[in-house]
């Protein structure tokens, strides 16, 4: 998305340009409903969600602040609505901040020697699916970690700022994922 | 060099590795199959990552969303307020005269109209006036303040330079108050 186009839409909206607010939906109602959607793991649900994020957006957009990327500002608002939804629900939330296993740093790498790769025989299309899956199985805050940037295509640096994070903590978080994808893939074809 | 990081493998494949950490890693690449295989796995993982399907959104959902926005109500200026309830008002004595039929609508109107002008006529001339003393005001205080200011300066002048210096800052900081004051009270920007 263009930062500075989202700045001027925003600026027409507080002004009371409605327009310019239909215009800021249809530029992320996709990417957000493709995160809410992987989050939740109910169209329905995500769609109520996605349109409470827009509404809580219009509601307090005078406390954007625009030195913030505006699509950031955004992802924070409907990355708190997904954690309350997993507060009410009792999903267990882990603290990104929190390490998972000891060698959060040096992931050992596990290779068979001789086997030929299960990932490989998969076409793309139908290792998408099974990684839709996948996603599932993960941690939630490793989950969203992944969506925003495979699915969304957030940098590591928006990500940090949008959890409050370093960049490593964040990088290292989505490569666990990664892996753990790749583990759930390979154990269960 | 030993096998490598998986955190080595995905910063490879990010492209976010020094030209030195990434010749080591290709320097390794090529002479270890194991790690070779663990990169193209997780190369493709990453692709097919890229390429999940969006959910499919509504095609009315955009209107949805503004349906359920509330739109902000906007102020409406004090003058129009002022105008909108004058006006009211008016039709509303109209209305009334007109149905407790004591006046007949086309001479009620006549009478309206004849007034109308009159207190037009007193409104211009009121404001004749008051631009004539405004006028008047700025002569005499023109006049006055050389005389003011000359008698201030060498009264300040007679205190010692402490007093001086005091008095001088003292006079800046009601200046900047009522600068400050002014700006607030006249601006028309908006607020973000």
């Amino acid at each position: 998305m263009n930062e500075e186009k989202d700045k001027v839409l925003v600026k027409r909206t507080l002004r009371g340009d409605t327009k310019a607010f239909e215009m800021i939906i249809r530029n992320y109602q996709q990417s957000l409903l493709n995160y809410i959607g992987r989050m939740v793991g109910e169209r329905e649900l995500a769609l109520d969600f996605t349109q409470e994020v827009f509404i809580k957006a219009y509601a307090s957009l005078r406390s954007f602040e625009p030195q913030y990327k505006f699509s950031t500002w955004l992802f924070k608002i409907a990355s708190n609505l997904v954690i309350d939804h997993w507060r009410k629900k009792k999903i267990p939330t882990l603290s990104i901040s929190e390490p998972l296993t000891d060698d959060s740093d040096g992931l050992t790498l596990e290779i068979p020697d001789e086997k030929p790769s299960i990932i490989r025989k998969l076409e793309l299309a139908e290792l998408g699916k099974r990684i839709d899956w996948a996603l599932g199985q993960i941690p939630t805050a490793l989950r969203e970690l992944f969506v925003w940037r495979h699915v969304n295509g957030l940098s590591y640096e928006e990500m940090a700022e949008i959890k409050n994070l370093p960049v490593g903590t964040v990088k290292n978080r989505v490569y666990q994922a990664k892996e753990m994808i790749r583990r759930l893939l390979e154990t269960k074809p | 060099m030993s096998c490598l990081k998986i955190g080595d493998l995905y910063a490879f494949l990010e492209g976010e590795l020094s030209p030195i950490q990434r010749e080591n890693i290709e320097g390794h690449l090529s002479s270890c199959p194991r790690c070779r295989e663990a990169l193209a796995e997780r190369r493709l993982l990453s692709e097919a990552a890229l390429s999940l399907p969006d959910l499919e959104i509504p095609a009315d959902f955009t209107e949805q969303v503004m349906a359920a926005i509330v739109p902000v109500r906007r102020r409406l200026p004090v003058w129009l307020i002022a105008t909108a309830a004058g006006l009211s008002s008016l039709m509303l004595l109209l209305l009334v005269a007109v149905i407790s039929g004591e006046e007949n609508l086309l001479t009620l109107l006549a009478r309206l109209n004849h007034s109308f002008w009159g207190y037009a006529k007193n409104a211009v001339v009121l404001g004749a006036k008051l631009l004539t003393l405004l006028s008047l005001t700025e002569k005499v205080l023109g006049s006055l303040s050389q005389p003011i200011f000359k008698g201030l300066s060498v009264l300040t002048s007679l205190l010692r330079p402490g007093g001086q210096v005091f008095l001088m800052i003292f006079a800046l900081v009601v200046f900047v108050m009522l600068f400050y004051f002014l700006s607030k009270k006249l601006m028309m920007g908006e607020k973000t």
